[in-house]
This record gives C-alpha cells, sequence and structure tokens, in this order.
C-alpha cells in the first residue's frame, strides 16, 4: 500500500520537474524557436520568448534557478523604459535590436523580433559562451518568430 | 515615476505667486559646468530636474570628477554621439557632452537610471547569487549604441552613445570599463 502511494508520489514528482522546466512544446514557431536556440546552446541558463504587450512567456525553458516567467515580466519594463527613452531622444527611424546586460558571470540577453512584438531572452554563463556567439545563434531565430 | 518626478512644474506653480520669472532664474544654475564645456550644446531649459526639493545637492568635487571622467571618454572616443555621467539613484546629470541634438537630455538621463534601476529589482526578483553584479548594459539599435556602465564606486552611471559605424562595440566597452575599476 505504502509502497503504491510512493510509487505514485515519484510519479508526479518525475511530472513536475518535467512540465516544471520544458514549459514549451515545439509544435508553436515560438517552442521551435528556444528548441533551436538550446541545441545551439546547451549550456544556457535560461531561454524564453516573451511577447511584449503582455510580459508573458510563449514558450520557455530553464536549467538553472532561474525563473524565465519572473524574468521576462520585469524585462519588459527594461524594453519599455528604454523605448520611452528613444522616444525622449525623439530618435526617427531608429529601433532598438537588442539589449544586453553584462553581469559578473552571467550574460543576459534581450533581442527584440517580428516589429518589437516580442523579444527572445537569454541567460548564459560568460565562461561557456560569449556575446558574439549567443547573438549569433539568437539572430538565426529572427525569421523562424516573424 | 522616475521620470516625471524630475519635472515639478505643477508644485512650482501652485504657491508661488509669480512662477515664470522664478523658473527662469533657478533654471540655468544647476548644470554650470555641463554648458562650460566648449563642444557642447546642452540645454538648459531641459533640466528643471536640479530644480526639484528632493534632489540631494552634488558637492563640487563630485562634478569635477564627473567632468574629468566625461573628459577621457570623449578624448578616446571623439566621434561620440552622447556622454553623460549620471547619478544612479534621481537620474540627475552630473556631467555630460552632447554632439548632436540634445532635446530631452534630462529625460533620457531618468530613463536611463529607471532601466539600470529595473534591471536591478529583476535581479533581485529572480534571485541570482549575491556575488552577481550588475556590470553594464548594451542596447543596440539600428546605427547606434548606447551603453551604461556602472561606475560601482560612486554610484553613477556612465551613459554613451555611439553610431556604429564610427566605434564598435568591443572598443566603446573597452574604454567605458576603465573607468569603472
Amino acid at each position: 500500500m505504502l509502497l503504491k502511494y510512493l510509487s505514485l508520489l515519484k510519479l508526479f514528482l518525475v511530472l513536475f520537474f518535467i512540465f516544471r522546466l520544458v514549459a514549451y512544446s515545439t509544435s508553436t514557431p515560438a517552442g521551435q524557436a528556444v528548441q533551436n536556440i538550446l541545441n545551439d546552446l546547451p549550456g544556457a541558463l535560461a531561454v524564453a520568448i516573451v511577447d511584449i504587450s503582455s510580459g508573458m512567456t510563449l514558450a520557455s525553458h530553464t536549467n538553472s534557478s532561474i525563473n524565465p516567467e519572473t524574468a521576462a515580466a520585469y524585462n519588459t519594463e527594461v524594453v519599455k523604459q528604454k523605448q520611452k527613452a528613444m522616444q525622449a531622444l525623439k530618435l526617427q527611424g531608429e529601433n532598438i535590436e537588442d539589449i544586453l546586460i553584462t553581469l559578473t558571470n552571467q550574460l543576459h540577453l534581450i533581442k527584440l523580433v517580428d516589429d518589437n512584438k516580442k523579444f527572445i531572452y537569454l541567460v548564459v554563463n560568460s565562461r561557456d559562451t560569449n556575446l558574439a556567439i549567443a547573438r549569433e545563434v539568437l539572430r538565426s531565430q529572427n525569421e523562424l518568430l516573424k | 515615476m522616475g521620470l516625471f518626478s524630475n519635472l515639478p512644474f505643477f508644485k512650482r506653480n501652485a504657491p508661488e505667486p509669480d512662477p515664470a520669472p522664478l523658473a527662469e532664474a533657478s533654471a540655468p544654475e544647476p548644470v554650470p559646468e555641463a554648458e562650460a564645456t566648449p563642444a557642447v550644446v546642452v540645454t538648459p531649459v531641459a533640466a528643471p530636474a536640479p530644480a526639484s526639493p528632493a534632489q540631494p545637492e552634488v558637492s563640487s568635487q563630485a562634478r569635477a570628477q564627473a567632468e574629468e571622467i566625461v573628459r577621457s571618454v570623449v578624448a578616446e572616443l571623439p566621434d561620440f554621439i552622447t556622454v553623460a555621467v549620471v547619478a544612479s539613484a534621481t537620474g540627475q546629470i552630473l556631467a555630460g557632452q552632447w554632439a548632436g541634438h540634445s532635446g530631452g537630455a534630462t529625460e533620457v538621463a531618468a530613463a536611463n537610471a529607471e532601466i539600470v534601476h529595473q534591471t536591478r529589482q529583476s535581479m533581485k526578483a529572480l534571485e541570482l547569487a549575491p556575488a552577481e553584479q550588475l556590470e553594464d548594459i548594451v542596447v543596440t539599435l539600428r546605427r547606434q549604441l548606447h551603453l551604461l556602465q556602472v561606475l560601482p564606486q560612486q554610484g553613477w552611471l556612465l551613459y554613451l552613445a555611439i553610431r556604429t559605424q564610427d566605434t564598435n562595440l568591443a572598443l566603446a566597452r573597452t574604454v567605458l570599463r576603465q573607468h569603472a575599476a
């Protein structure tokens, strides 16, 4: 009896972890993009495709303690703030391509796609991946997310 | 919120009987150093920020140091669009040079401080390791690069805008990092 419960509990735990880590399906373009990025950068700490108007993730994956949903919500504000700054500058014919945040050991990259309607959020360890590689990988997903 | 807290028009207008000449008299006084630099087109009109009572006084020593940082960045990257040192807590401009348009300089400074604030909030929410500190933020536009380097010692931001055709990212970052050490 107890054993049966234990195995059930195990099953729940396994399911919980699968759904916590892999919050995407590859049948959507966003899920496909996440999959492609992870294929190119298996060591990525977190990846998310985020809808800017709502700040919600369309697809995400994490290999660390970083919660991509939380990160998405905050980073949407960063993007909006920068757009406000650009309005103040009255820059014409310019739009934000990407935003790079350098921390001591991590790189956080926000790449705007689909006419500034979405962004790809990528966190990598700066020892494993350099900025040029990370940017190239994100750029290659541009077409897919249009 | 950080953006509009610097615009105390309404507050000023209410208690004072003759607000227009007062505002004019107090407007030019806040950023004297920035105006004095030769290559600059800084418009003090757009600077009601230091007139706000919430802004703390900045010592002339700090201003001189900020001036010095701006001057040395300009010397190394002569093709700049904007170089400015901004107090990261208030968004106040301590020193700056504008090569092109200077419209909305204070708004941009405040917005940039807000971006850094927002990023720090997000780092807090993500519960990153305490050793993770914000170093810089780079915004790539189609033809421009905007860099925000944190100067941790003074609690300032070094803001640099350049054209991608003139200067590359690696070079700009190298120059800015020298000042963060």
